[in-house]
């Protein structure tokens, strides 16, 4: 069904998807340990960004959903968001479904930069409690350089820049296995936790920079979609097409591990979603990134938001980490589509 | 009191603002708690973090959780409204706890509570919290008896008796640890204490080349108690048959909830002191000063086995 030369279905699928978060952002910010309910979420947050509107509401509920709360699952929505936008990049440029910043060594590299922070209490950039965020940031940006020059060496390709990534992968874990040996039992822990991922640092001066870099790397990638699209059809294709596929490559990479490095140096590791949001939304609305990239973003949004909520709710007050739940939510969902869906997605 | 640290406690209730007899408490540090029940303020203790009731006293039971350490649950901590929130001195870190308490007007008592050489101001601090100084010298009197006599016996020991500690599987202590502190007090020699990595895995052919005088398994199992099985499965490993400690019997297991970590450190010391040093001990029974200990703070009849053999 076409209208205007658009897709109508996929554009339904859009606003349904952008209703249904909007939702569970607000349902997200009623549950926890201190009881609330929507209408009390809605007028707190009323309350908060229009000074004028008055209402009865107790000072607890106020401070726990404005300082905890929000700013957690406002990060859910942006982290996963981010998150599935940089996974739909890497695919669209690697034509391969199974690459994600996580198979090539971004969020390895982040790691390590943290674990060197909380172990030897050394950085590159920051001091404090930035230190880790500085090193996890830095160590992530450098793991895009190693992989560009490695696959340089050889001829820029798809199958070159996966190689390169996974060497990195495994260079930069080998080295967070060994920075592990050394720690002690507190840093040891530190260090684990910090792989696991948290949102539990949310902040609303961290989101605002989160958010910014999303933005940034949305707008740009969004320029690319119609490369994406001619790149699906293989490099001989694109570039009859006139696609310069260096450059879109290279800049597409540097992107899409300028937003995972921006996230996850805030969060710790959170994996899985990059991976298997793009896929779920190219069954929903096919392999044009025109759709695919946003659709995306909603999708990478619903699914962490709705793993953190559960993790920090199921068992409360003890929370299971994020990456724990995202894969038991992200698995029966991708295994549906895969058994229900009859055309072949990934073309 | 001592100047240092009567200075230490000024400066650290000003900073704070946490008033004398502090009256709603959530502890995250574990081995805080032990001392606070030993003050009789349990309580006071309103909240605690990571609950395994195996390894509680009876009367915390019924305390709720507030999460685990590592990330503890604000919410659940500010629903209970506590005066004080009591942490480890570096664990967990300031962003998730005085950075997300800060609006709620919550203090953070940061302390260390599990090293030998720091138990008298831990506990006097903690006394002073509670307002239970007179409680909390009793404690201190009785872990400062035993810790002198242990210090004065074993002052003229020349030859010192070399000791591979054992936690997890070949998993040993180096130096600065709280275990290695320990052996140093009873007067005995880390063969591990020049390691750089603070718990390093050794290999089963270093214990073997090491052949040292005495061996000290502490199992953390989850469980308070040890038995016979843990001790049979140690001296069974490959080639410790000809082990100088497994021939002349000085291999013990020491449960590590009970008189190993926290408070009651000063036992699992008197053991230790009583294994090697026999001679030097002889008119001391740490069974009974544990039971005494027991008794008298946490009115405990203890039955289980803590040591073995």
């Amino acid at each position: 069904m076409y209208m205007f030369g658009l897709n109508v279905k996929k554009i339904i699928f859009m606003v349904i998807a952008a209703i249904l978060l909007i939702f569970l952002a607000i349902w997200a910010t009623a549950q926890g340990v201190v009881s609330l309910s929507l209408r009390d979420v809605f007028n707190i947050i009323l309350s908060k960004i229009f000074p004028f509107v008055k209402f009865e509401i107790p000072r607890l509920p106020q401070i726990i959903v404005w300082n905890l709360r929000l700013p957690r699952v406002l990060l859910a929505i942006i982290a996963g968001a981010g998150l599935a936008l940089a996974g739909t990049v890497m695919q669209a440029i690697m034509r391969n479904p199974l690459v994600s910043p996580f198979t090539i060594g971004t969020s390895s590299a982040a790691g390590f930069g943290a674990s060197v922070a909380i172990v030897l209490g050394v950085g590159i950039a920051g001091t404090g409690k930035y230190l880790i965020i500085g090193n996890a940031f830095f160590f992530a940006m450098l793991s895009v350089l190693l992989v560009y020059g490695i696959a340089r060496i050889r001829g820029v390709s798809a199958e070159t820049l996966i190689l390169a990534g996974i060497v990195v992968m495994y260079f930069f874990s080998a080295l967070t296995s060994l920075l592990q040996y050394l720690a002690t039992k507190e840093q040891l822990k530190g260090v684990v936790h910090w792989l696991f991922g948290n949102l539990a640092l949310a902040r609303w001066e961290n989101l605002s920079i989160i958010f910014m870099m999303f933005l940034l790397s949305f707008l740009l990638t969004m320029k690319y979609a119609w490369d994406f699209n001619a790149l699906a059809a293989g490099d001989e294709v694109a570039i009859s097409l006139g696609v310069n596929i260096r450059q879109v490559r290279l800049i597409s990479l540097v992107l899409a591990t300028l937003i995972t490095a921006t996230i996850v140096c805030f969060t710790g590791i959170i994996g899985f979603v990059c991976l298997v949001a793009p896929h779920i939304t190219r069954m929903l609305v096919g392999n044009d990134h025109r759709f695919l990239l946003p659709g995306s973003c909603l999708v990478g949004a619903i699914l962490l938001l709705v793993a953190d909520t559960i993790g920090r709710t199921i068992i409360q007050p003890v929370e299971i980490p994020i990456g724990i739940i995202t894969s038991f939510i992200g698995v029966p969902m991708f295994l549906y589509l895969l058994l229900t869906k009859k055309k072949k997605y990934w073309q | 009191m001592n100047k240092k640290i009567l200075l230490g406690l000024i400066i650290f209730s000003l900073y704070t603002g946490i008033s004398y007899g502090a009256n709603r408490i959530v502890v995250l540090n574990a081995d805080a708690i032990k001392i606070l029940v030993a003050l009789g303020a349990t309580d006071r203790i309103v909240g605690m973090a990571d609950k395994k009731p195996k390894l509680l006293p009876s009367l915390l039971k019924d305390v709720p959780e507030v999460g685990s350490l590592g990330s503890p649950n604000i919410e659940a901590i500010v629903k209970l409204e506590p005066d004080v929130v009591i942490a480890y001195d570096s664990w967990p870190s300031q962003d998730f706890l005085e950075d997300k308490l800060l609006p709620f007007g919550i203090k953070v008592l940061r302390i260390a509570c599990y090293k030998i050489n720091s138990f008298t101001e831990d506990i006097k601090i903690l006394g002073n919290l509670v307002g239970k100084e007179k409680r909390a010298q009793e404690f201190i009197e009785f872990f400062q008896k035993y810790l002198g006599l242990i210090l004065e016996r074993t002052k003229g020991i020349k030859k010192k008796l070399k000791v591979y500690l054992e936690y997890q599987d070949y998993s040993t202590v180096s130096g600065g640890s709280g275990g290695d502190e320990l052996l140093k007090i009873v007067g005995l020699e880390n063969i591990a204490s020049e390691f750089k990595i603070p718990f390093p895995k050794v290999s089963p052919e270093w214990v073997l080349a090491k052949n040292p005088d005495v061996i000290i398994k502490v199992p953390r199992l989850g469980v308070k108690e040890v038995n016979e099985d843990i001790f049979k499965e140690l001296i069974n490993r490959p080639g410790w048959k000809e082990l100088k400690a497994v021939k002349e019997g000085k291999v013990h297991l020491v449960s590590y909830y009970e008189i190993w970590a926290g408070p009651k450190a000063i036992i699992g010391a008197l053991y230790l002191a009583k294994w090697c040093y026999p001679d030097a001990f002889l008119d001391i029974n740490p069974e009974a000063i544990h039971k005494e200990l027991a008794k008298k703070f946490y009115h405990e009849d203890l039955k289980g086995v803590y040591v073995w053999p």
